[in-house]
């Protein structure tokens, strides 16, 4: 009896084991494979990602100087991060929602000494 | 003579997380014979593993299975390094045991859930899976997922635990473990429980031999047959035993799998504790697999068996996988026979733990 009063009592106080889940959110730990961006500034088009990907989400056309990819494919593995010799892509630990949107990186054309004559941009199709 | 029936049981039944048709002969309540019917969720992964270089295999591979993935990678990557002949460096090989130890903590802890659930025991299944719910985060901590690791290389692995956060981990798990102290009693000496499972399901010691049973299985009939005593990963340098039962009945099943859950523990705390320095990974640049070879490890189901052949180029020839519960299959109709309907469900088949995605591949 004694038992279960401490329990009654501990119950009581106690605050529950679950979150309040749309006031409060559940952060990712920091090394968690959520989601990948590409930063195309950087790109030098040179297709390894695109060789390594295993579920081949990522493509990239080095005439349209495009990158695409197809987040329903990709499985977050984050090959492409490693590979990458820029360095450009980045692994970021929030989950982006489900869609069937492709992620499509420009990179304007520049005049060979680095300077951008048009400016990138990121479309979604 | 007595008119027989025939139930469907599945692919769609609330106990089973994964599509699995029995069919069962009933006369009256009991049952006389169960048919399985496999096949729903065929993905021929082993077809695509063919395709695909022997690299970027580890990541298909590691998603054959949600709940043992980690296994499947480190079984893969042993054999593609027994074939290149690669030695992983020491760290490497306790960063494995560690995350393998996880991997049959957390596929236990869901098991213990969902038999609790299945008997009915609906306030046990929540204490579970709150418990659960801790080593998850210590997975997602160190690996970066929660379900698939994808931690493992051939060669070593993708990343390293640093020392600060290995004590976090340990701590953790202390805090879990202090948690499943409470519940396992619970479970273990609940006279409900113990009615439901005991003295049902028997399959003895040269029943389990005959029909080929494995893990948990085999070890609840009496057989000290667990693929971590042959050593691979970090396992010979560990001290352990395997955990066998003499009952051979469900009840024993569960105490195996109690009792495994606190080797787990144990083995996880003796590896970081040994934990030596070093790098965590070799490169593999210009090496590819020659020859064939077949490796097993233990699953938190008993033993996975991979054979690989390659042919010296990226891709391979063929890989074959035989999973736990494909051999636990002929032992769990074994109980099946004679067993009453009610029991069907939440006993005979939770107990060889099912994992169908496995099988089918």
């Amino acid at each position: 009896m004694l038992e279960m009063l401490g329990n009654v009592i501990k119950n009581t106080l106690a605050t529950p084991a679950t979150r309040r889940f749309p006031a409060v959110q559940r952060e990712p730990f920091p090394g968690t494979r959520g989601h990948i961006r590409m930063d195309s500034d950087c790109c030098i088009f040179c297709k390894r990602c695109e060789i390594h990907c295993p579920p081949d989400a990522i493509v990239v056309d080095r005439q349209d100087r495009t990158w695409i990819l197809d987040p329903n494919r990709c499985i977050v593995c984050g090959k492409c991060v490693e590979v990458c010799p820029k360095d450009c892509i980045t692994m970021f630990p929030h989950h982006r929602a489900v869609t069937r949107v492709r992620i499509r990186e420009i990179r304007g054309e520049d005049d060979g000494r680095g300077r951008r004559l048009e400016p990138m941009a990121t479309k979604e199709e | 003579m007595r008119q027989r029936t025939v139930i469907p049981f599945g692919p769609q039944h609330p106990v089973f997380p994964e599509p699995l048709q029995l069919k069962l002969h009933l006369e009256e309540e009991r049952v006389i014979e169960a048919i399985p019917v496999l096949g729903y969720v065929h993905r021929g992964l082993e077809k695509l593993a063919e395709q695909k270089d022997f690299v970027q295999n580890v990541f298909l591979i590691e998603r054959l299975c949600g709940i043992c993935s980690f296994m499947h990678a480190l079984c893969y990557c042993q054999g593609i390094e027994s074939l290149i002949g690669l030695q992983v460096p020491d760290r490497a090989r306790f960063l494995r045991t560690i995350w393998a130890e996880l991997a049959r903590l957390h596929s236990h802890h869901l098991w213990l859930g969902l038999l609790a659930d299945a008997l009915g025991f609906e306030s046990l299944f929540m204490q579970v899976f709150r418990n659960r719910e801790i080593i998850m985060d210590v997975i997602e901590a160190t690996t970066g997922g929660r379900m698939i690791f994808c931690s493992c290389l051939i060669g070593g692995v993708r990343r390293d635990i640093p020392n600060d956060l290995l004590k976090e981990t340990i701590a953790r798990l202390d805090q879990a473990e202090k948690l499943l102290d409470q519940i396992a009693p619970v479970i273990l000496a609940e006279y409900t429980v113990k009615e439901r499972t005991a003295n049902l399901g028997i399959v003895t010691k040269e029943q389990a031999r005959k029909l080929g049973a494995v893990g948990p299985v085999a070890r609840a009939s009496g057989i000290a047959m667990d693929m971590r005593t042959l050593g691979y990963a970090a396992y010979g340098d560990l001290d352990f035993a395997p955990i066998v039962e003499e009952a051979g009945d469900c009840y024993a099943r569960i105490v195996v799998r109690v009792k495994e859950m606190y080797q787990s523990f144990d083995l996880i705390k003796q590896a970081a504790k040994r934990m030596p320095k070093g790098e965590h990974a070799l490169p593999i640049k210009r090496l590819l697999p020659d020859g064939e070879t077949v490796v097993r490890v233990e699953q938190p189901r008993g033993e996975l068996m991979y054979y690989i052949r390659a042919n010296g180029s990226k891709k391979l020839e063929r890989v074959r996988v035989r999973t736990p519960t494909y051999a636990n299959i002929p032992p769990l109709l074994h109980m099946l026979t004679g067993a009453q309907l009610a029991n069907v469900a939440a006993v005979a088949v939770l107990s060889i733990d099912p994992c169908i995605s496995c099988v089918e591949r």
